[in-house]
């Protein structure tokens, strides 16, 4: 990603930071610390807080993460992963949520939902956060649907998808203390889809033995669907994006 | 000996799922409320906690497709 790249990512994530906070106005929005690790546990200490506590509780967390891959936890004893790294060349760190790989890094807003009590259905677990992810890119004049998308890496039924494209995927995952629950939904909004991160996250798969087949037509990133003048006088086209 | 069971109320649409990972070895000493495995569907993860204090026994493989109320293991 070049300099205008990042300043026209920079300048999206704050666009979306302040829309969040004309929706929900307690909402946390930072960018992460240098430790990509534990920028994706501060999601899970989110979850373990609200567990704790007797009322319902409702967080919301936008954060972006320094460039990594990251994976399910389940592959953290994996003797591939070490080898993974080094193939794509970032670190390679883990969530407790589920699907496939994905990338992290200045050009992917993540958005964080934990929610308790009567906020939520564990079975159901991505109805709130799609309907906040609608409200947020409608405030920005993007109309997406929830879908999967062929092509597009770590698929789901629970991507937001825009023009049959994926701008967003989601995963979640659901903490249960006798009768206390906690579900955290979460989502990987590109702000700028970069092609190579696609080779990076294949790299990966292979080496845990999926056989990945992405394309880069699956994607899009917030860059090309935003068009109000204050962002399209930055940054690059998609096309010389995938030259 | 106790069924460590997948909750029947987890989600209620009926649908399978698959064991995600076991976070403890068989043969290992696990505490009660301790996360032992997760069940992965749809993407998402679900905490299975320990029913009680003892010898970790498995009885279904990583991405083995399981049920609601099943099953996957023991503690002895």
């Amino acid at each position: 990603m070049d300099a205008k790249d990042r300043t026209r990512c920079n300048a999206l994530f704050q666009a979306l930071g302040a829309e969040l906070l004309g929706i929900a106005p307690d909402a946390i929005i930072h960018e992460a610390p240098a430790d990509p690790q534990a920028a994706v546990d501060e999601d899970i200490a989110m979850a373990q807080l609200s567990l704790g506590e007797s009322v319902a509780t409702n967080r919301v967390r936008l954060w972006r993460n320094t460039r990594c891959l990251v994976v399910p936890r389940r592959h953290a004893h994996s003797s591939a992963i070490g080898q993974a790294s080094a193939l794509a060349g970032m670190p390679v760190v883990f969530r407790k949520s589920g699907g496939r790989c994905v990338a992290h890094g200045p050009h992917v807003a993540n958005l964080t939902l934990v929610l308790t009590g009567d906020h939520v259905a564990s079975g159901e677990p991505y109805r709130p956060l799609l309907d906040l992810l609608d409200r947020l890119l409608a405030s920005m004049r993007i109309d997406g649907e929830a879908r999967s998308v062929p092509g597009a890496h770590c698929d789901g039924r629970h991507n937001f998808a825009v023009g049959g494209r994926k701008l967003a995927g989601t995963a979640a995952f659901v903490m249960r203390r006798g009768k206390r629950q906690v579900v955290l939904a979460h989502a990987s909004i590109s702000l700028h889809f970069i092609p190579n991160d696609l080779a990076a996250i294949m790299q990966v798969e292979r080496a845990l033995g999926f056989e990945p087949d992405y394309s880069a037509l699956s994607h899009v990133g917030l860059s090309e669907l935003v068009r109000t003048p204050s962002f399209a006088d930055i940054g690059t086209d998609r096309e010389s994006c995938l030259a | 000996m106790t069924a460590i069971v997948v909750p029947a109320d987890l989600w209620d649409d009926g649908s399978s799922a698959v064991l995600g990972t076991w976070l403890f070895s068989d043969g290992e000493q696990v505490r009660e409320g301790t996360v032992v495995a997760e069940v992965m569907r749809d993407k998402a993860s679900y905490e299975i906690a320990a029913p009680a204090s003892g010898t970790l026994r498995t009885h279904v493989a990583e991405d083995d497709e399981i049920a609601l109320g099943s099953a996957i293991g023991t503690i002895e």
